[in-house]
């Protein structure tokens, strides 16, 4: 028997510094050693049937990295987890898992709409200079089109800290918007700003990834309920 | 805790800013061994294991693997792992002030107790010297204070251990599996406190393999040969016996980003029983030693589970040669079956026997063959004595391509001595009938697949070899000689790469070098020169520069022939082969290049 599964994975800390591609071959090394089975495709040059999720920026933390695989036998999302944890090492986390429908279900890149990432700033009155900022910048650096949306929230960390929450429309959701929402512009500009406001960064990560439905955010697993 | 210098994250993050693959300088590599930082006290030896290229290429060095691991297994010694910044992260590193540090807990390799280099070959020597300055120490040994750490090189280059000796305080030549456990015993006996450098060297001075450059003096004559070196006594090189009293390493370290060779890599023997007169592997790894196949087997299948790898690669000098080749092949494609394992096998001979185990690993998708004939006319492979007519390349071109295969790679060498235009006739009459001999063995249908790659490289004498003697050609030669090559084959079908001759040049007089040659090497890395094998990087005018200040010419050690009665500069080392017996195979060499002039 065969089945899919829908993972999502961090890499934080200095796995940042790693490609999308060596954190595809870790976790594929990761399932050989666990002994579960990837399907693989056909043909000349056999490949293990995986997909993942849009790729973020090398130097960007990520908590919220899915992948799509196939597995010959019958493992459950549960066992799935605390075996490949076991054979990552603790390196790379896998945090959730879900059991996939045989069909019918959209790769992650061409479903995903929406990235949050979350932006930790870090400065003196850095909670009110920010909110101020924030607005302006989005028209400022011409990003009103790929922002869906942009938020300061406090972190309770820091009196200094405060997080930026960022929702940048990714490729899929051209459709709706001409641009595509580039963190690394994003970013360049935010620094300039925030230098001048005597403010850093002090930490950019990938928090959720989500798929729009009727103008509702679904994440990639909440969106698995609509096809039950 | 022991008091040790580390590098924070905070400046990691700051020295990564824009840095290319910043994947290169972070560890979180499966299988990495080394004492948590907390775990280190009084009684830790830290030993770093220095590769002088860069991570990519030096992680998946066997060498590197079998010694980190075996160390790692014994506490309270730990090993970390450095490989040499690439050029942009050493710029970061100089302009910000920040010193070289290993990979595992990013420990300053100046608060290491020793530093072990690998010395895979010459061209990485310039990048030692690097390595030592980016982590603040003084590269000349004499000029290194009594608290630094001890610095030793080991590979199969510190078998002549002479051009590096001013910056080493010890040497290892030979294998070193059985050796580094007892050097680091013999150093953490000089503790506690500061470790007294002589009272070390002393202790270690009478271990097999051990050399100690600052015990040897060379003397030359006024014509700038050497007249004697003192004292007369020689190191032996160390040599394991039983190849299987140590299991592979079945747990390596994976590497991270794409490494040079992505595979689970296995030594299946060690040296070479052939004797090609221009090959110093097949002497200075003699005697053969093989590992039992069925054990060997099992280990594999422990590895290959444990990495995850999903292909393996029998390593060998001779692989037709190991002789439970097949059982080793059945036992570990049966025991990984439906895993998708695939199993390639370098150094393959092309006889019926080769191509039949080339078949049982390439099932269903033939993906290449290696071949290296090194030379085209039989006179010359009789010289080098590689044991090769061509009738034999024939009948295995023709079954490699009636049994499908479609591409083939070719070495060979120029430069040899002896070797006459007629000789490089041979080869390029040699390529130009391997593939119409490959084209017409394919059907018709498949014929514009057909690809041959042809490597050329330039002959370089090297120590412990019988042409250890012998002159490198001419660099103006030598051009001639690639170029009547390249206008000799067939464009159709051939492609050919060479490689570089001036940076041969440089490589041979490195390699045939004399304990004068450290400060060529130490003012040619001063004056710019590092990653010497990287074409890109290669900067002849420091080397040409370098060599013109100390007086001295590459020529002189690279295209003259030394005499037989020459006291070589590697005379103080025993690898178990008599100089005489080298010499017999050299006179037999000119002797079968005469021999065939005359007869013709």
């Amino acid at each position: 028997m065969e089945k899919k599964i829908r993972f999502k994975f961090s890499k934080t800390g200095v796995l940042k510094y790693l490609s999308h591609l060596d954190i595809i071959n870790i976790i594929l090394r990761a399932m050989r050693r666990a002994g579960i089975p990837a399907k693989y495709t056909e043909g000349f040059n056999p490949k293990p049937r995986v997909t993942f999720g849009p790729p973020i920026p090398l130097g960007v933390e990520s908590q919220a990295e899915y992948a799509d695989i196939s597995i010959i036998g019958d493992i459950s999302p549960q066992d799935f987890i605390s075996a490949m944890n076991e054979k990552l090492e603790g390196k790379i986390i896998i945090s959730d898992a879900r059991d996939l429908p045989a069909a019918g279900i959209k790769s992650l890149m061409g479903q995903v709409d929406i990235a949050e990432y979350g932006i930790i700033v870090r400065g003196s009155n850095a909670p009110g200079k920010v909110r101020e900022l924030a607005e302006g910048l989005v028209s400022e650096l011409d990003m009103q089109d790929p922002v869906y949306g942009i938020e300061a929230v406090y972190t309770g960390d820091s009196p200094e800290d405060i997080l930026l929450l960022v929702y940048g429309y990714t490729r899929t959701a051209k459709d709706r918007n001409e641009k595509v929402f580039k963190l690394r512009d994003f970013l360049q500009g935010l620094e300039s700003a925030l230098k001048s406001n005597d403010l850093d960064i002090k930490r950019v990560l990938k928090k959720e990834l989500y798929i729009l439905k009727d103008d509702k955010k679904l994440d990639p697993f909440e969106v698995l309920r609509l096809y039950v | 805790m022991k008091d040790i210098k580390t590098l924070s994250y905070a400046k990691l993050q700051e020295l990564l800013e824009g840095i290319e693959k910043p994947g290169r300088y972070i560890d979180h590599e499966i299988g990495t061994k080394s004492c948590r930082l907390e775990e280190l006290d009084e009684k830790s030896v830290l030993a770093a294991l220095a590769f002088p290229d860069i991570y990519e290429v030096g992680t998946p060095n066997l060498g590197l693997q079998i010694l980190y691991d075996i160390i790692n297994r014994h506490r309270p010694f730990s090993a970390e792992r450095v490989f040499a910044p690439w050029i942009d992260m050493e710029e970061a590193m100089r302009e910000k002030g920040i010193g070289l540090f290993s990979l595992e807990n990013r420990i300053m390799l100046d608060s290491f107790d020793l530093i072990g280099f690998s010395m895979q070959h010459e061209l990485l020597y310039t990048n030692i010297l690097n390595m030592l300055d980016l982590s603040g120490l003084e590269a000349e040994a004499d000029k290194r204070s009594p608290g630094d750490p001890v610095i030793c090189a080991g590979g199969p280059a510190a078998f002549n251990p002479a051009p590096m000796s001013s910056f080493m305080d010890f040497m290892v030549i030979g294998d070193g599996e059985e050796i580094i456990i007892p050097v680091l015993e013999k150093l953490s006996g000089c503790r506690p406190g500061k470790i007294d450098k002589e009272r070390f060297l002393q202790d270690i001075s009478g271990l097999e393999g051990i050399y100690i450059p600052s015990r040897y003096k060379y003397y030359y004559t006024g014509e700038g040969k050497i007249e004697r070196i003192e004292p007369g006594s020689k190191v032996k090189k160390a040599t394991v016996t039983d190849l299987d009293s140590h299991s592979i390493v079945t747990r390596p370290v994976i590497p991270n980003i794409k490494a040079v060779h992505d595979r689970y890599a296995v030594e299946i023997m060690r040296g070479c029983g052939r004797g090609c007169r221009f090959c110093q592997a097949g002497f200075i790894y003699r005697p053969v030693r093989s590992r039992d196949a069925a054990k060997l087997a099992d280990q594999c299948l422990q590895g290959l589970s444990g990495t995850g790898y999903d292909e393996i690669s029998f390593l060998s000098l001779s692989t037709s040669d190991y002789r439970g080749l097949e059982e080793l092949i059945n036992d570990v494609a049966g025991g990984a079956e439906g895993q998708k394992l695939s199993i390639s096998l370098p150094s393959l001979r092309l006889d019926s026997f080769g191509l039949k185990m080339a078949e049982l690993v390439q099932k269903g998708r033939k993906t290449g063959l290696t071949f290296a004939p090194e030379a085209g006319s039989q006179r010359m492979r009789d010289i080098i004595n590689k044991n090769m007519t061509e009738a034999q390349i024939m009948e295995g071109i023709d079954s490699a391509f009636s049994r499908g295969w479609e591409k083939i790679k070719l070495y060979f060498m120029i430069g040899f001595p002896g070797e006459t235009e007629e000789d490089i006739a041979g080869t390029a009459n040699l390529i130009n009938r391997i593939a119409s001999r490959a084209r017409d063995a394919l059907p018709r249908s498949k014929r514009r697949r057909l690809n041959i790659n042809v490597s050329i490289n330039v002959f370089n004498p090297k120590p412990f070899t019988p042409f250890q003697w012998a002159a490198q050609e001419e660099a103006d030669i030598l051009e001639k000689k690639f170029k009547m090559i390249l206008s000799g084959v067939p464009q159709k079908y051939v492609n050919i790469s060479w490689s570089s001759i001036r940076r041969s040049r440089i490589e041979c007089a490195l390699s045939r070098g004399d304990d004068r040659l450290g400060k060529v090497i130490y003012d040619a890395w001063k004056a710019g020169a590092r990653f010497d094998n990287w074409t890109d990087h290669f900067d002849l005018g420091a080397w040409t520069g370098s060599f013109k200040d100390n007086k001295t010419d590459a020529g002189f050690y690279a295209n003259r022939e030394y005499g037989a009665d020459e006291i070589l500069p590697w005379d103080n080392v025993d690898i178990g082969i008599k100089k005489r017996v080298f010499l017999a195979g050299y006179r037999k060499a000119l002797e079968a290049s005469r021999q065939d002039k005359a007869g013709k």
